[in-house]
């Protein structure tokens, strides 16, 4: 492990102008990174795990990007990784990927990719490939496709996309079509990727004894923080190497959008722990590209970024999650995660129908809160329950006709 | 508060509405096709949750102004058949980005809304700010012609213009590159002082192919603000720009293999091409002139 830290600044990323461009696309006075033979080292990396892979602790998800500009940006400025998916844009991620990669050396980069399968996740996401029930072949077939728009012949990575269960991990199917890859060369490595019950995918994961990497969603945001980071540094340990993915926790902190999330401490809290070995951050611009460079450079923490983060216990969710923590603090005895849900509908889906069935499934007989000089309820997400539930409440004295 | 929420009703934002003017719940959208049975009632969802239902691809959507989905799944003798989901977006230049954006170069293209393609077991299309895709788990010989007659009665049932935006229309059609016109909502050629363009492919003289492309800020003065905010970024990355207050080329440090960028400052809008002389340029922008006052005195 190499994971020692770069003083260099924002700066050094720019600084040299243009008279130092040695391509068409690369981004001004970038740094060149580590190429995982220890060449430069001016980059931190850290060893994916058993794959012996050496990277960046910033690899590139590729989903939100169209541009082909950045993604050969972010290689030139040090980026090893790229990470896309079978069915991102309908295949045309891949594509786009693929005609980036296609004129520079097949081991300057590592390449990653995702592939689903219905057996696992019967999936309403249109695959170019035959859409129908999934076999081994089909699976097969799937991989190829990606192969023939990714204009290579191996991934470095093929993730079984989105595992929700430990039955997904295991699926038979998927395994045996997974090994079979392996040993035609079309794939290095079996990963699993996973947005839900992360926990326990990746317990399942280290347990199969057939998967090299997991890939997972984490952020100063996500719940139940301290089993995940358990269950991760369980898997490293055990030999998997361990990529985050959704690690600046989106846009911005609150539901009115008015607060922006700071980008750079909230990728280096992604990478504090040595168990997360590289990250796949989603920038769409350049700037936010000579960013995430930025804390490639330079990931470690610093007392700014520790006042610059909001403490997920100090930051308002956007929507209740039914953890019903609340249930029975209401000193009117109201079902308040129905009413959240209520409220759910009414802002999140706009699906003000089933936000009115919501607040009259609870048959409140008086408005809610009119009682309380203070509201009761201590949401651990820290949601304003009371001005939440007077706005859904008033749902009800609207007209069907309204809703229809 | 109840204002804010009637707002929103009355804004139809729920629900989806018909061709004819009034609205209708989102099933009716969903036609009966012979021989296959509902599985249950559609599923809808929202910004808060479309991530439940296409993972990572969601947040492409929300780019695009995605605000809801209904989804219906049809089985044959209990088993999944087919899925229609119905996309809604902001508006239709939203519902064309999404769509351009999965759009394979190729097609082949039907007409059904303001175009579509089949694929096999596939069809997708937009209408309006609806983006349409129709998928068949199953693989039966003619399906697809079959498919794209659902697709079509779907259409019917659809609010909304059969056409490109307005936008796509003043992109000069001399050299342009058939279905690769696209719309891109945010941070445009990676440079977020760009917000959203109107983008196509013009094949040149030479065989190259080269992108024009539109600049149409909400807020006409906005142009002239990205017009010099693009200006500036370049000249202060080293780039030496060529041109006078409202026409300007310089090579953007990002995209040096595409050749100097032209940039023209018109009425409200901003049009650009890379890696063409400005003969070829000049043109391009007479085009858009031309265009924009056929819209305007129209």
């Amino acid at each position: 492990m190499s994971d020692h830290v770069h003083d260099g600044s924002r700066r050094q990323f720019i600084v040299g102008g243009l008279a130092g461009l040695a391509t068409s696309t690369l981004a001004p006075g970038v740094l060149i990174a580590d190429d995982g033979a220890g060449k430069n080292a001016s980059v931190p990396t850290r060893k994916l795990g058993k794959t012996g892979l050496v990277l960046p602790l910033v690899s590139m998800g590729v989903m939100n990007a169209d541009n082909p500009n950045l993604v050969a940006a972010a290689l030139d400025g040090g980026i090893r990784m790229l990470d896309t998916a079978h069915y991102y844009q309908r295949g045309r991620n891949e594509e786009m990927v693929g005609n980036v990669i296609k004129d520079r050396p097949r081991d300057s980069f590592v390449l990653a990719t995702k592939a689903r399968a219905s057996t696992v996740d019967r999936s309403h996401v249109q695959d170019d490939a035959k859409a129908t029930a999934e076999t081994k072949e089909s699976f097969l077939q799937k991989v190829d496709l990606s192969l023939r728009r990714l204009q290579t012949d191996h991934v470095d990575i093929l993730y079984l996309h989105s595992a929700k269960a430990p039955e997904h991990v295991l699926d038979e199917l998927v395994l045996d079509a997974m090994q079979t890859l392996k040993q035609q060369g079309k794939i290095r490595f079996i990963g699993v990727s996973t947005h839900r019950n992360q926990a326990e995918v990746m317990r399942a994961a280290v347990e199969s004894g057939v998967y090299e990497v997991v890939l997972t969603a984490y952020n100063f945001r996500s719940r139940d923080a301290a089993t995940l980071e358990e269950t991760m540094a369980f898997a490293a340990s055990s030999g998997l190497g361990v990529v985050a993915m959704k690690t600046q926790a989106g846009v911005y902190l609150d539901e009115e959008r008015t607060q922006k999330i700071p980008m750079q401490p909230a990728l280096r809290w992604a990478l504090r722990h040595e168990f997360v070995h590289t990250s796949i951050p989603g920038f769409t611009t350049f700037d936010q590209l000579e960013d995430d460079l930025e804390v490639m450079a330079n990931p470690l923490m610093t007392p700014e970024d520790e006042r610059a983060l909001p403490r997920s216990d100090r930051v308002a969710g956007l929507y209740c999650q039914q953890c019903e923590a609340c249930l029975g603090q209401c000193a009117a005895g109201i079902d308040v995660p129905t009413l959240m849900r209520g409220y759910m509908y009414a802002r999140g889906y706009r699906n003000l129908t089933a936000a009115k069935d919501a607040v009259r499934s609870l048959r409140l007989e008086a408005m809610p809160c009119s009682g309380c000089e203070a509201c009761t309820v201590q949401c651990p997400q820290r949601i304003d329950v009371r001005r939440r539930a007077l706005e859904v409440v008033r749902l009800e004295a609207l007209p069907d006709e309204f809703l229809a | 508060m109840l204002g804010r929420i009637a707002v929103i009703v009355l804004a139809g934002t729920v629900g989806f509405s018909s061709g004819c003017g009034g609205s209708r719940p989102a099933d009716d959208l969903f036609p009966r096709v012979p021989g296959l049975t509902f599985e249950d009632s559609p599923v809808y969802f929202g910004p808060s949750n479309l991530f439940d239902y296409i993972d990572g691809a969601a947040e492409s959507y929300l780019a695009y102004g995605f605000e809801s989905l209904a989804s219906q799944s049809y089985l044959e003798n209990g088993e999944a058949a087919l899925v229609v989901d119905v996309y809604r977006h902001r508006d239709l230049s939203n519902a064309f980005g999404i769509y351009a954006q999965e759009r394979p170069a190729k097609g082949p293209f039907v007409e059904v809304g303001a175009e579509g393609y089949v694929q096999p077991g596939v069809v997708n299309f937009f209408k309006g700010r609806h983006y349409v895709k129709i998928m068949s788990y199953r693989a039966v010989d003619g399906q697809d012609q079959a498919l794209v007659g659902l697709a079509r009665e779907i259409a019917d049932r659809l609010e909304g213009v059969e056409m490109m935006p307005a936008a796509v229309g003043l992109l000069p059609l001399d050299g342009k590159v058939a279905h690769s016109e696209r719309f891109i909502a945010q941070d445009f050629l990676g440079h977020g002082f760009l917000h959203s363009a109107f983008a196509a492919d013009y094949s040149t003289e030479g065989g190259a192919i080269r992108t024009g492309f539109l600049l149409m800020p909400d807020i006409p003065t906005q142009a002239a603000e990205m017009f010099n905010a693009y200006a500036a970024y370049a000249e202060e990355r080293g780039a030496v720009l060529v041109g006078d207050g409202q026409v300007v080329s310089f090579i953007d440090p990002y995209y040096r293999s595409s050749g100097d960028l032209s940039l023209a400052l018109l009425d409200g809008a901003v049009v650009g091409m890379f890696g063409v002389d400005r003969e070829r340029f000049q043109q391009l922008v007479d085009g858009v002139r031309s265009a924009m006052g056929s819209e305007a005195s129209g």
